[in-house]
């Protein structure tokens, strides 16, 4: 519990304007897109490294947890306060401090918007490719927290694969600086990367260094549709041996195409099994003969209907049917749950097929969309938060999905994050040795268990 | 709330999954950066509401009211939750609970009386010109300085345009003028372009000069109740109207007519027939013109210099009305237009009806974005098709703005005298 004079304290670090400790405010930061909410005592927005460390050292002070929070959209629950305590709030410190187009380098605060931080270097000609479908909204210091993906990771990966530096505070208060503007960099540990992905269980991110390329030239898509889902997952194999690289590479199942096409009646082949989605981008010249080649390559592996997307235009009509996903299966139930297992991308038709055997067997409708490319499925189990009988089938069937995908030799989760969601899963990936590491891990950084509790992996 | 509709209200926010996205695209959270002016936050609360976790208080007023209404978060939710009948219901509930400040209670009275809002604005137009001459030059309202407000028109536009007008030889059709509040008191050149233009396309227009404010200002602050006399009547008379179609030149009067009318009705569990009907016959006067272009005589060989303009999209014509090609089509017709799209056309200029008096702070911000992106067109126009977002730009506009903010009719009206634009004295908003 937080008394009046810690309160009082917190005040005074960020001022009357930052602090929130009334009902309603507290209520609006007590969730975010997943199912389970839990309400924080007060809720601080710092603008400053320096306020973020005078907090964690009144809260590291009063043992008082600290669940760290941007834009609330997280999928697996991370940024819900679990233990009352503090939601620090990280909007509000949203400078872009430097892009440089000589190192290639931007620094960043952590409540940038991935979308403006994208807009403002397509002014100078750069790219940060990361695109979680939140880029809209979600925070930079979300997306290195979350490690996010995104379509593009195919050819990009994804928010490891551009970080360089981080500032930190750590439980303590104190302020760590990990990394640097250079690409090359072995200099001690990769601390940088530690942090990349810890859920805000390890530090808070106060600044970010990211390596930047230059924008793509031009691009082009193509919609391809299957008659049989083996051969859209041939297809996909045969894409990477042809030593093309698409940038994104994302396939629709039979349910999902369906209740995309009820929705948006873009005329898309209801009666395919399979829809592929392929995206190529780089000099004109060459995406021009890449695209002639995939499409040879999809007709002989089976699509019998092929489209190119060469103008802007054209190609966000195709990227309208993979966008309308969510929105059309959120339509059909009150509750979406959007799964995250990953596998290698052979065993990907394999994956697919267990999911529709789960969906038949706890009687729920699961549509599938996945980006292929990098074997990440994403399983939408529409429900009913209100039906309590149905939520029984629904938790079993999430973990039985999470646990063949490991089974098939992939991961819990590719890019949403363990958070709540899927901690007591953990184990069962990691394994023993892998899982008191990690611990112990948790425990160097936050002795107290203050930074984030109860998240990612549990400290008994 | 009635029963049957916080059933209603409470489906639709059991649609909302928190997914944010919603987020992204409101323009009072990305000024604010807090959940609670983030539309998922409002509908999260009202969700508790109904739930019975936590009741009315002064704090949930003020984050439902920190709202422009601008239905942003609509068109971009996956889920498909109505934000506008969530709100609109909560606003209701909060009239009903805490009732409405003096001022706004004494506009309402107002424009719910067309007698009484003719008297008190003969009375303005004196007390405005004593006002601005004597006293009130560094005064403001909200951010708007009183000396950027319209002139009172120096009699009502609808005292000098009535009954029928009919144009030379054969009508091509028939179509009821509403002209609104706005046109009627304040901006008479725009009712005069639409006359001169609907005339030019040999068209009968009928302007009763008995006409009701569309009361929109009232059922969107929550108030059902004072406006629904107008309603009634305006629906009654508009419907029955035999006519091609009921035209109107502000975005708000058509908004009301096309969408909140037949909610408000159903929301009251009233009969919705006649209101559908008129739905069926408004379009806005921009729709109905953009249309028929052909049939107007724009000079094809203007030699003259071009004048850069560009449009602003009201949130009640591009949202609640799915109007946004019509006005482009007429100012890319004009040969004396270079007709340049700004940056976020379709985003909320800040105004918000009584919301840039309430929250000032909040809508200087989003104003001066909205302001940014017109600058950086050059354009020495900026032209839309409703009188407060022209209020809010016009009167936020910097005294060094050389940019004139009209009514796209008003420039379509200059264009078929085959005018030179650049040689025009625009009235510039930041002039007295």
């Amino acid at each position: 519990m937080l008394n009046h004079a810690v309160k009082d304290e917190f005040r005074a670090i960020v001022g009357e304007e930052r602090y929130f400790d009334n009902r309603e405010d507290l209520l609006l930061y007590s969730y975010d897109a997943f199912m389970v909410q839990g309400q924080p005592e007060a809720a601080l927005l710092p603008v400053s490294t320096e306020e973020v460390s005078r907090i964690m050292k009144v809260a590291s002070r009063e043992k008082i947890p600290v669940t760290p929070r941007g834009a609330g959209t997280n999928l697996a629950g991370g940024s819900v306060p679990t233990r009352g305590g503090i939601a620090l709030v990280f909007t509000k410190m949203n400078k872009i401090l430097e892009i440089n187009k000589v190192n290639r380098v931007a620094v960043v605060q952590p409540g940038v918007i991935n979308m403006d931080f994208q807009n403002e270097l397509a002014k100078k000609g750069l790219y940060y490719p990361p695109d979680p479908g939140s880029m809209a909204i979600s925070t930079m210091g979300g997306n290195v927290a979350e490690n996010a993906g995104g379509p593009r990771a195919v050819k990009y990966g994804v928010t490891k694969d551009y970080l360089l530096g981080l500032e930190v505070v750590l439980a303590s208060g104190e302020v760590l600086r990990t990394g640097g503007k250079t690409l090359k960099n072995v200099t001690g540990y990769n601390l940088t990367q530690l942090f990349c992905g810890s859920e805000g269980t390890l530090g808070l991110i106060t600044e970010m260094t990211f390596k930047l390329i230059p924008l793509p030239e031009t691009k082009r898509t193509l919609q391809a549709a299957y008659n049989n889902l083996s051969d859209a997952g041939r297809t996909i194999a045969r894409v990477f041996e042809s030593g093309i690289l698409p940038v994104a590479l994302e396939i629709l199942d039979k349910v999902c195409i369906n209740i995309i096409e009820d929705y948006t009646h873009l005329g898309l082949p209801r009666e395919a099994e399979a829809l592929l989605l392929i995206e190529v981008d780089g000099p004109e010249a060459a995406v021009a003969v890449q695209s002639e080649r995939l499409t040879a390559l999809c007709r002989e592996m089976g699509a019998h209907e092929v489209t190119v997307a060469v103008t802007a235009a054209e190609i966000d009509e195709i990227w309208r049917a993979r966008r309308s996903a969510y929105g059309a299966q959120a339509r059909l139930r009150p509750t979406v749950i959007a799964e995250d297992c990953t596998v290698p991308i052979g065993n990907l038709v394999a994956m697919f097929q267990e999911v529709a055997r789960i969906a038949e067997k706890h009687r729920l409708l699961i549509p599938v969309v996945a980006h292929a490319g990098d074997g990440n499925l994403h399983p939408q189990i529409l429900t009913d938060s209100n039906d309590q009988e149905e939520m029984k089938r629904v938790a079993m069937a999430m973990d039985e999905i999470s646990l063949k995908a490991v089974e098939l030799g992939g991961t819990l989760t590719g890019e949403h994050g363990i958070g709540i969601a899927k901690r007591e899963l953990l184990p069962v990936e990691l394994g023993e040795v892998a899982t008191e590491i990690t611990k112990s891990i948790k425990k160097l950084f936050d002795p107290l268990n203050i930074l984030n509790p109860d998240k990612v992996v549990l400290i008994a | 709330m009635h029963p049957q509709e916080a059933q209603a209200t409470k489906a639709m926010v059991d649609r909302c999954n928190k997914c944010g996205l919603c987020t992204s695209a409101c323009p009072v959270y990305r000024q604010v950066l807090i959940e609670a002016a983030n539309p998922r936050g409002r509908i999260q609360l009202v969700k508790n509401y109904l739930e019975g976790n936590i009741p009315l208080t002064k704090r949930f007023r003020e984050i439902i009211l920190t709202c422009l209404l601008c239905e942003n978060c609509m068109v971009n939710c996956p889920s498909g939750v109505r934000h506008d009948q969530v709100f609109n219901a909560l606003r209701a509930e909060l009239v009903a609970t805490y009732g409405l400040d003096w001022k706004k209670r004494l506009i309402f009275r107002l424009l719910t009386d067309e007698k009484l809002l003719r008297a008190s604005l003969v009375f303005a137009r004196l007390g405005r010109n004593w006002l601005l001459e004597k006293l009130a030059k560094g005064m403001r309202i909200g951010n708007i300085p009183v000396g950027k407000l319209p002139l009172v028109n120096p009699r009502p536009f609808r005292d000098r345009f009535n009954g029928v007008i009919r144009p030379d030889g054969e009508a091509q059709g028939r179509v009821f003028y509403f002209t609104g509040c706005f046109t009627n008191y304040f901006a008479e050149d725009v009712g005069k372009a639409v006359v001169n233009v609907l005339r030019k396309l040999r068209v009968e227009i009928e302007i009763p000069a008995a006409q009701d404010c569309c009361g929109i200002a009232a059922i969107l602050s929550g108030e059902g109740d004072l406006p629904l006399k107008n309603v009634q009547r305006n629906v009654s008379t508009l419907s029955r109207f035999r006519a091609d179609a009921v035209l109107v030149d502000c975005a708000t009067c058509g908004a009301a007519f096309r969408k909140e009318y037949p909610d408000l009705l159903s929301r009251k569990g009233l009969d919705t027939s006649q209101a559908e009907v008129l739905k069926g016959k408004t379009r806005d006067v921009m729709e109905y013109v953009a249309e028929r272009l052909a049939a107007l005589p724009l000079s094809v060989n203007y030699a003259g210099e071009k004048i850069r303009v560009t449009y602003h999209d009201p949130c009640h014509l591009v949202r609640a009305q799915g109007v946004s090609d019509a006005p482009r089509k007429i100012l890319r017709a004009l040969p004396q237009v270079e007709y340049v799209e700004m940056e976020e056309a379709n985003t909320c200029c800040g105004g918000g009806g009584s919301f840039q008096f309430d929250y000032p702070e909040v809508s200087k911000g989003i104003t001066e974005k909205k302001i940014g992106h017109i600058r950086a067109t050059g354009a020495r126009i900026v032209v839309t098709g409703c009188p407060g977002c022209r209020l809010t730009i016009g009167g936020n506009m910097g005294e060094r703005d050389a940019i004139a903010v009209l009514h796209p009719l008003q420039l379509l009206d200059m264009a078929l005298s085959g005018d030179d634009f650049t040689k025009l004295p625009f009235a510039l908003p930041g002039r007295l």
